[in-house]
């Protein structure tokens, strides 16, 4: 049996589960990188030039690591996901980066999922990222849309809505957490900063669990489409929780360098500013970030909180 | 109305030309300095790309002077420039600045959008004054990119170090002194011959093609702008390097903006080039980076230099893969980051190392010409 390798980072926290479930219906054996460990990111800050962000070197750390593990290594194009909203361009080049890093030595499997033109473009892609395990498209597809129709359905509204309703109950301080997905989830990059949080008492909100009736308000207040996915999501997450009096704080974890993230952590903050005292911290991460300067810093932001939660009452 | 814009190397002459043609009252920012850069830093974002803090220094630097309103591009991403107009204006309002920001949006390929859109900002100005002022803009464009690509050709072989320079600067001001299209060709043949006659036709290194050749590509306002390469061009030019710098104000304009109703591509096609190493556009001119490598490998040059301002992302993809078009194609690359700690020295330092190690791969292996056609030599590339 074909064993598929998919790299547990990055692109693989928006569409990876999908993929796993899809690959394996056609009869493919399919292999997840393990979480993050210090040797991952090692190989892969030696395999990317120096001024990519460490996700991405993350990324090519756990490609390397299921290159030697598979017959096929996974690494789809994620273009863009709806009209006029694209990926960050690391996104758009991530193959290339892989090849190039891995110098050819495994194949890939790199279908392009460009859907801001027509959502039709997933058929495509679809159909041509099975087309080594099934020469028939029509079993491909239909496969496929059992697939996605079971994540859709754990995924995204009736998903948001149960985490909203876990965040409605959260005890403690409320603290929301903006980032990337792969950031957050990911132990190693996020040093554990939602485990944390829990163990300080405060439960982390995140931008997915707030809820797009929430999120579409301020994203229409704004003059300007923001034009990446997860920084779209970030910017309206974020404004609405400066507007909820049960968020005590909010803190924001970036990628050391991260390009949209410049622009739009930033224009959050000046907008929340004007409009909400609601304290904001701001931690950027890269390889040689220490972990006991982050843990410092949290302790006394949410010490902080705290203070003035008491203060208040 | 008292209008600005940022800098970008020498735009601001054509944008000059075609504002005051519209009736407007220009306000040139100051040259960019060490000083406009300083305020830049002080005032975006740490990881901002650094021509988002070299253009807030010249706004500001401008909006002080008295302008009130801002003129600025836009885009649909993916990359930042798109939301530069955005961050721009809450950072200068948050600042205190009161002046109106206009962004005018890319046409998506429709000429008819572009006049469309300038109507609604000058309602005054006649189709015919509009026209005459394009005309005007855009024949000194033409006029900079000819001045400008000489000038890369010549400075490995003037006789007197830096006077190819001082012509060119001198050819431009007299390209923005000019209020006709005629001065401009006018301005722009004189000042291509006064740098032609600076040049020594005899050197012998020359009639050999010996001279070392050297293409710089990569983001388009670090490579245009002077201020932010550290002068690139004219470093490797005094170095003794015939220098080829692939995008220019009119290429940029060719490329995106009237290619889909002119049909103006001339023939190089970014993405069949760059296809084996980079398979999709990644925003900015990441794609354009690779395929001019590409490009000028195949066509027997010593040499590419990626300028790219640190963090930014369609750069950051087309140095992960330009190893490899290096590799194939027999061409030395060199990726110079810059942001606002890069040094002056360092960089001469660099370009100096690269110059030298292509000469003496030059003495070992003889003109790259001559080494693709002994396969196994490329192995020296690793
Ligand atoms: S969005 Fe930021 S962190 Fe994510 S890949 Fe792009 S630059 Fe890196
Ligand atoms: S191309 Fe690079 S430097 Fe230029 S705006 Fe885009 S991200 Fe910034």
């Amino acid at each position: 049996m074909l064993t598929i390798g998919m790299p547990r980072a990055l692109v693989h926290y928006d569409c990876g589960d999908v993929w796993v479930k899809f690959f394996e219906t056609l009869g493919a054996a399919v292999a997840v990188s393990p979480e993050t460990a210090k040797d991952i990111v090692d190989i892969g800050v030696s395999l990317s030039v120096e001024d990519a962000c460490l996700p991405v070197k993350v990324y090519l750390g756990h490609a390397a690591y299921m290159a030697k593990r598979c017959d096929y290594l996974f690494v789809p194009r994620l273009v863009s996901l709806e009209q006029r909203t694209y990926m960050c361009p690391k996104f758009l080049g991530l193959p290339d980066m892989v090849r190039a890093a891995l110098r050819d030595s495994v194949r890939l499997i790199d279908p392009t999922i460009d859907l801001s033109k027509s959502a039709r473009a997933m058929t495509q892609a679809v159909v041509r990222a099975a087309s080594f395990l099934s020469k028939d498209p029509a079993r491909s597809l239909s496969v496929w849309r059992t697939c996605s129709r079971a994540a859709a359905v754990c995924s995204t509204e009736a998903d948001g809505r149960r985490k909203a309703v876990d965040c409605e109950e959260a005890a403690g301080l409320r603290i929301g957490v903006l980032s990337h997905p792969y950031i957050i989830i990911d132990r190693v990059l996020s040093m554990g900063l939602v485990d944390r949080l829990r163990e300080m008492g405060a439960s982390a909100i995140l931008p997915e669990s707030v809820l797009q009736d929430a999120v579409e308000p301020h994203l229409a207040e704004l003059g300007r489409h923001i034009f990446w996915t997860h920084e779209k999501r970030i910017y309206g997450a974020g404004m609405a929780m400066a507007s909820d009096p049960s968020i005590s704080g909010i803190i924001i974890v970036q990628a050391f360098g991260c390009g949209p993230g410049s622009m739009i952590y930033d224009l959050f903050t000046r907008k929340c500013r004007r409009r909400s005292a609601v304290p904001v911290l701001n931690l950027s991460i890269d390889e040689h970030t220490g972990e006991a300067g982050i843990v410092t810093r949290l302790e006394a932001f949410v010490d902080m909180l705290t203070r003035a939660e008491r203060g208040c009452m | 109305m008292r209008l600005t814009f940022p800098h970008m190397g020498t735009l601001f002459i054509p944008l000059k030309a075609l504002f005051t043609g519209l009736g407007c009252d220009v306000v040139v920012p100051p040259p960019t300095s060490k000083r406009t850069l300083e305020i830049g830093v002080k005032h975006c974002p740490e990881f901002a790309c650094l021509p988002l803090k070299i253009s807030v220094g010249n706004l500001s630097e401008a909006l002080d002077l008295g302008a009130d309103t801002v003129i600025m591009a836009g885009g649909v991403g993916p990359c930042r420039f798109g939301f530069y107009g955005e961050l721009q204006k809450e950072i200068l309002l948050d600042m205190g600045y009161d002046f109106r920001m206009v962004v005018i949006d890319p046409p998506q390929g429709r000429a008819r959008h572009i006049l469309e859109s300038f109507k609604s900002l000058f309602p005054a100005v006649t189709l015919s004054q509009a026209l005459h002022a394009a005309r005007l803009a855009w024949s000194k464009i033409v006029a900079i990119d000819r001045l400008e690509s000489l000038a890369n050709r010549s400075r490995a072989l003037e006789r007197e170090r830096g006077a190819v320079s001082a012509a060119l600067g001198r050819a431009l001001e007299a390209v923005d002194a000019a209020e006709t299209v005629e001065g401009v060709w006018q301005a722009c043949e004189d000042g291509l011959a006064a740098i032609d006659s600076l040049v020594d036709a005899d050197k012998a290194e020359y009639a050999a093609g010996s001279l070392v050749r050297v293409a710089v590509v990569g983001e388009i306002y670090v490579v245009l702008e002077p201020f932010a390469n550290h002068c690139v061009e004219r470093k490797l030019g005094e170095l003794g390097v015939i220098v080829e710098r692939p995008l220019s104000i009119s290429h940029w304009l060719k490329l995106n903006v009237l290619l889909d109703f002119l049909n103006m591509s001339g023939g190089f096609r970014p993405g069949e080039l760059a296809r084996p190493y980079l398979g999709h556009t990644v925003g900015g001119h990441g794609r354009e980076t690779v395929a001019s490598a590409v490009k000028y490998g195949r066509q027997g040059y010593d040499g590419v230099i990626q300028v790219a301002p640190f963090t930014c992302m369609p750069e950051i993809v087309a140095e992960s893969v330009l190893h490899r078009v290096s590799k194939d194609h027999g061409i030395a690359s060199m990726s110079l980051v810059v942001d606002e700690q890069t040094g002056e020295a360092g960089v001469v330092t660099r370009l100096e190392a690269f110059v030298d190690m292509i000469r003496r791969r030059r003495l070992a292996y003889g003109a790259v010409s001559q080494r693709l056609t002994a396969k196994n030599a490329m192995c020296y590339y690793d």
